[in-house]
């Protein structure tokens, strides 16, 4: 007599979170480390500032999950926990090394490329890691996680201008690294 | 937050990194999990209180209401006589002592009859019925000791007097000889009609007593209790002896819901030992009550969990006592545990087997044969496995009963019979998982095999109790229960079972 069989929904998942239930805890954890994993990869240089980005984004989730209303998936709410936890890490960086505004403004056309699908996953987040830092985050929020350039601008207090511009840049460096790969790819298959 | 790209690069990314996941090393995950505790007790907003919000609130309004009660119906006990009349009971041999307590006494002139309005008499008399009840009554347990010390010293004990009279008309006018009543007093000899409440008063103050009569419906009648003072004496000092009392022709009954417990009553004629009931009485009653619960629906298909019918609650309750009708009602917790049998599902990494992997191999020329050198190597598989286990699953219910029925009083002691309804609503619960410690292993779902209890419910309460008065202003009582649940306990889809349950109702009942 299966009366309750169910996968434990988000709710109550977070109702067993809150009250310190290990095993909810555990569940939580699991049920979107991994794929939170793939998100901070794109933000960071390797796996290893991935996997802290991972630890610092979990621990503030847990912290903060009182506040958490249900108005969207819970995936969104610890996604955008990582992220923004990725963005105060690369923001922290860029006080020690560099400003991002730089002077030079304006999108360089690049052309549309047709892609093919020799790229495996590991060799395109390998594009993405090389990318310089402030690229890699632009890009991220604006091509995958599809915030807008205003949205960008405020998050990392730049110019909306300054966040077009490196995103062109950052497409430009993709579009060369994929050909870099693709004609290296087709000179061992030749 | 979604988009259409708008380049090609965006596109290709955009898409090979929606699902994108990466399994994180265990060590995240340990790392966590010892930052969590004093993580979450931050944000936690439940911590702070116990209880729910929802109880606070029940409990709130149920003090806000038995606050208003209070107030709305304390003035009109204070605005009975009868509780001032029943200081004047302390035994004395000192006449001046006697006469101490006259304002008090006085007190029972507030039974005015009113000889232009006839028939406001009878309301008047109900509601006065009291103070002319007990005019005087006398400590017992004081009276005992004192007079036995006055026998030992070889004093005369102060004769007590017993005076009878008559409450008013009736609606008809004429003098209403049911409802006889008492006067007590110390140096009073009845030996004529007495018919004013003025007689009775200064006759309990020891002052001479006129023959009038006046219509006023009070009659003292003394014709009937021309007790000679030795017997009266004899009644008064050995009051336990019930005996030698009725020999006397005096009526003698301990008065407990008055002021002073262990009194004399002395009376002739036919008293009405109910009568010092019949005023409205408001009380606060504290409840405790284990009960057990049958008829439950079977929770479990592997095996009967223990300890799944019993459930206790904790109660406050108000009481309202009219004549011998009892009203109560009021709120409480009911705590109720049980073993539910739940599962969890998970996907462990586990060997399926092994194979040989050939490390080398050389030709053996002289067996003309290829030989292998092999390593055995497992093979790893996630596979799904399901434990089963109990857990201790806690429930909280806010109970909201109301009941009325008969209260009888004999001395001291009472029985009564109610019946009424419950209403019962879920305030908290915890239904905790099956710990899951497995390391290496990935929590898929759990399963929970016994029903969910009801988050509100309707009973049918019927009991039958008995009370013990230890003074006037506590008593206890003891009330085994019946209660129907007019809906299912537990919720079921398939099938409905009525649960019943047993239970045995404590109360501490403190009164106004």
């Amino acid at each position: 007599m299966i009366t309750r069989g169910k996968m434990i929904n988000e709710k109550e998942l977070v109702k067993r979170c809150l009250k310190n239930e290990p095993v909810a805890q555990d569940l939580l954890y699991r049920r979107y480390a991994s794929k939170m994993l793939g998100v901070c990869l794109r933000y960071t240089k390797n796996r290893m500032e991935a996997e802290d980005i991972l630890q610092e984004g979990y621990i503030k989730v847990f912290k903060y999950l009182g506040t958490y209303k249900f108005d969207g998936s819970l995936e969104g709410w610890i996604r955008r926990i990582m992220v923004n936890t990725a963005i105060n890490l690369y923001k922290a960086s860029i006080k020690c090394v560099q400003s991002l505004d730089d002077t030079e403004h304006g999108e360089k056309e690049i052309p549309n490329v047709i892609m093919t699908d020799v790229l495996s996953m590991n060799e395109l987040l390998k594009i993405i890691q090389e990318l310089p830092e402030g690229y890699r985050v632009i890009f991220n929020l604006y091509a995958i996680e599809g915030y807008s350039h205003k949205e960008i601008s405020e998050m990392l207090n730049i110019s909306e201008s300054t966040s077009k511009s490196q995103l062109s840049r950052a497409r430009v460096a993709l579009q060369n690294k994929i050909n870099k790969l693709n004609s290296v790819l087709y000179e061992e298959t030749a | 937050m979604k988009k259409q790209h708008e380049h090609k690069i965006d596109e290709l990314f955009g898409r090979a990194f929606e699902d994108y996941k990466v399994e994180p090393s265990e060590q995240i995950w340990e790392n966590i999990r010892k930052q969590i505790p004093q993580a979450t007790n931050i944000v936690s907003p439940g911590k702070r209180f116990p209880f729910s919000k929802f109880t606070y609130f029940i409990f709130s309004a149920a003090l806000i209401a038995i606050i208003f009660s209070v107030v709305y119906f304390l003035p009109l006990l204070n605005s009975e006589p009868a509780k001032k009349i029943t200081q004047v009971n302390s035994y004395t041999d000192d006449h001046n002592q006697i006469n101490k307590p006259k304002n008090e006494i006085q007190s029972s002139e507030n039974i005015k009859i009113n000889n232009g309005n006839k028939n406001n008499l009878s309301k008047e008399n109900n509601l006065n019925q009291n103070s002319a009840n007990i005019n005087k009554v006398i400590d017992h347990t004081q009276n005992k000791s004192r007079l036995h010390r006055d026998r030992q010293q070889n004093k005369t004990p102060i004769k007590p007097v017993v005076v009878s009279k008559t409450l008013g008309n009736n609606i008809a006018g004429k003098p209403d000889k049911t409802e006889r009543n008492i006067a007590v007093s110390e140096n009073f000899t009845p030996k004529k009609n007495l018919n004013t409440e003025n007689n009775i008063s200064n006759a309990v103050n020891n002052e001479p007593v006129s023959n009038n009569s006046d219509n006023t419906g009070f009659t003292v009648k003394t014709d009937e209790i021309n007790i000679p003072d030795t017997k009266i004496n004899q009644a008064v000092t050995e009051p336990a002896d019930i005996s030698k009392i009725k020999a006397l022709n005096v009526k003698y009954i301990p008065i407990y819901d008055i002021q002073t417990i262990n009194t004399v009553y002395a009376s002739a004629g036919q008293p009405q030992n109910n009568l010092p009931h019949f005023r409205p009485r408001l009380y606060i009653g504290l409840h405790y009550t284990p009960e057990w619960i049958y008829n439950l629906p079977e929770i479990s298909p592997v095996a009967e969990p223990k300890k799944n019918n019993f459930s206790q609650s904790a109660q406050i309750s108000v009481n309202y006592d009219y004549k011998n009708i009892t009203i109560q009602s009021g709120t409480g917790l009911s705590f109720y545990n049980n073993d539910a049998l739940s599962s969890v599902n998970y996907l462990s990494r586990d060997s399926v087997g092994y194979y040989n992997d050939v490390s080398c191999f050389y030709y053996d020329s002289t067996q003309h044969t290829t030989v292998l050198i092999t390593t055995p190597v497992n093979v790893f598989d996630s596979i799904h496995h399901s434990s089963y286990g109990f857990t201790r699953n806690n429930y909280r219910y806010i109970q909201i009963p109301f009941m009325i029925g008969y209260r009888k009083y004999i001395n001291r002691f009472s029985i009564s019979v109610r019946g009424g309804a419950g209403l019962g609503i879920l305030s908290y619960k915890k239904e905790p998982v099956i710990p899951f410690n497995i390391s290496n292993a990935l929590l898929e779902s759990e399963e929970k095999y016994t029903p969910a209890l009801t988050k509100t419910y309707w009973q049918f309460l019927f009991s039958i109790g008995g009370g013990y008065q230890f003074n006037d202003n506590i008593f206890i009582a003891v009330e085994p229960t019946f209660k129907y649940y007019l809906s299912p306990f537990y919720e079921q889809k398939d099938t409905k079972k009525y649960s019943y349950s047993i239970g045995l109702k404590t109360g501490l009942y403190f009164r106004f």
